[in-house]
């Protein structure tokens, strides 16, 4: 402590005698801001001076036991190349057959519907239509999608939560069949309501993760 | 195939995903952790486990109980993860929320009275202001964070309330004048109580 009149380090690290002590409380007494400023950073001592050893020296935990699957989502849009490329599309038609065979794609979580519906407009005449119903727990979307132009070789299509084209995220990708009708329920990374739009695009295999700026349905969340 | 494109943007990088600006490496674990991305659940134990284990052995008092624990929480962890909201909390925020109540229930589980689990609760939270969940949460919260602020600050806490030295022993032992010990005691006070602040969306 220096001299009779207490400093904040002094009193926040405990470092007082009983003079010190007797001084701290005279002046937080009368020095509203002084006061506010302990009481502020108090809590931080506090908790500082209850540490066990084992915080101080940086103990490891056990390693974790079990490793939960993964879920591969748009594993196939990784930096361009041949081989990468060849992959990418194997994956997405294996997707696509998927969503074809079973009517539905579900990447993750038990499927939880019963939530509200946006409906996606198309963005240009003949472009389909869809609608993307956004799980009761905000956890999941299922997308439907009808009449859109199949998935090319070297294209697919990719659904985004977007509120501008430097503010968005893509939500995942999947091609579409012959029929122009897909249905796949999508883990959502982040609250739908923080975004505005749910944007679906046609992307092609380039490696880009970007959003290719050819939109084809669009819907406002609100 | 018909289309359209999005509006017009004068971003020359239009359509770069908001996703590859990260601020910093929290935020980049707490985005490859929602979006459940191979390998995000070892980085997240990785910066997280020691802080959340560091809780549990002190909750519960039991090293296997709070390994057993620890287990139970990474895997909530993971399967909750894309419902994590980063602008309601940050992420070791939620991860020790998690933890509390998996500590909760372990306690609730070896003690045969009360059956009530609200009582439970109760009970728990009445272990005294120093030794209640909130209590010990927030300090291995503050563990945490030390390892986030510079070096020399987090050098500086340690000898005084690790190593229980006085402020002037530490400025002898460092050479620093003692002034500028206790600005840097201060500081580094400040600096966790902003974290904290942070961390817990306020």
């Amino acid at each position: 402590m220096s001299g009779n009149r207490p400093d904040l380090a002094d009193i926040l690290t405990g470092d007082l005698d009983a003079a010190g002590r007797a001084a701290a409380e005279e002046r937080m007494r009368t020095d509203p801001a002084f006061r506010a400023e302990v009481e502020r950073l108090g809590p931080i001592g506090d908790a500082l001076s209850a540490l066990p050893a084992d915080a101080w020296e940086q103990t490891a935990p056990p390693p974790l036991r079990a490793r939960p699957e993964v879920v591969p989502l748009r594993r196939f849009r990784r930096p361009s190349g041949g081989v990468l490329r060849s992959a990418a599309a194997m994956a997405a038609v294996l997707v696509a057959l998927a969503a074809f065979a079973l009517g539905r794609v579900t990447a993750d979580g038990d499927g939880t519907a019963a939530g509200r519906t946006v409906e996606l407009p198309a963005l240009a005449a003949g472009a389909g239509s869809g609608s993307a119903e956004i799980h009761a727990d905000g956890a999941a979307m299922t997308l439907r999608v009808a009449d859109l132009p199949p998935s090319a070789d070297g294209d697919f299509y990719e659904l985004w939560l977007l509120n501008s084209p430097t503010d968005l995220i893509s939500v995942g990708s999947f091609r579409v069949p012959e029929s122009g009708e897909v249905e796949v329920t999508l883990p959502i990374p982040l609250r739908p309501e923080r975004y505005d739009f749910i944007d679906l695009s046609r992307e092609p295999v380039d490696g880009d993760p970007a959003h290719s700026g050819e939109s084809v349905l669009r819907g406002e969340t609100a | 195939m018909s289309t359209a494109t999005l509006p017009r943007n004068p971003d020359p990088v239009f359509g770069k995903p908001a996703l590859r600006v990260v601020a910093d490496d929290d935020t980049q674990i707490a985005l490859a952790l929602r979006a459940r991305r191979d390998g995000s659940l070892e980085q997240v134990y990785e910066r997280f486990g020691r802080a959340t284990f560091g809780f549990l052995i002190q909750m519960l008092g039991d090293r296997g109980m709070a390994e057993d624990v620890q287990q139970e929480v990474f895997l909530e962890v993971w399967r909750r993860a894309p419902q994590y909201d980063p602008s309601r909390s940050g992420l070791l925020t939620w991860i020790m929320t998690i933890a509390r109540s998996r500590a909760i229930d372990a306690l609730r589980k070896r003690t045969p009275e009360p059956r009530d689990p609200e009582q439970a609760t109760r009970l728990v939270d009445r272990q005294g202001g120093a030794g209640s969940p909130d209590a010990v949460l927030e300090r291995w919260q503050v563990a945490h964070l030390l390892a986030r602020i510079p070096a020399d600050e987090a050098r500086l806490l340690r000898m005084r309330f690790y190593e229980d030295r006085s402020q002037r022993e530490i400025a002898d032992a460092t050479g620093m004048p003692l002034g500028t010990v206790k600005m840097r005691m201060v500081q580094a006070f400040r600096r966790l109580r902003t974290m904290l602040d942070e961390e817990a969306g306020a």
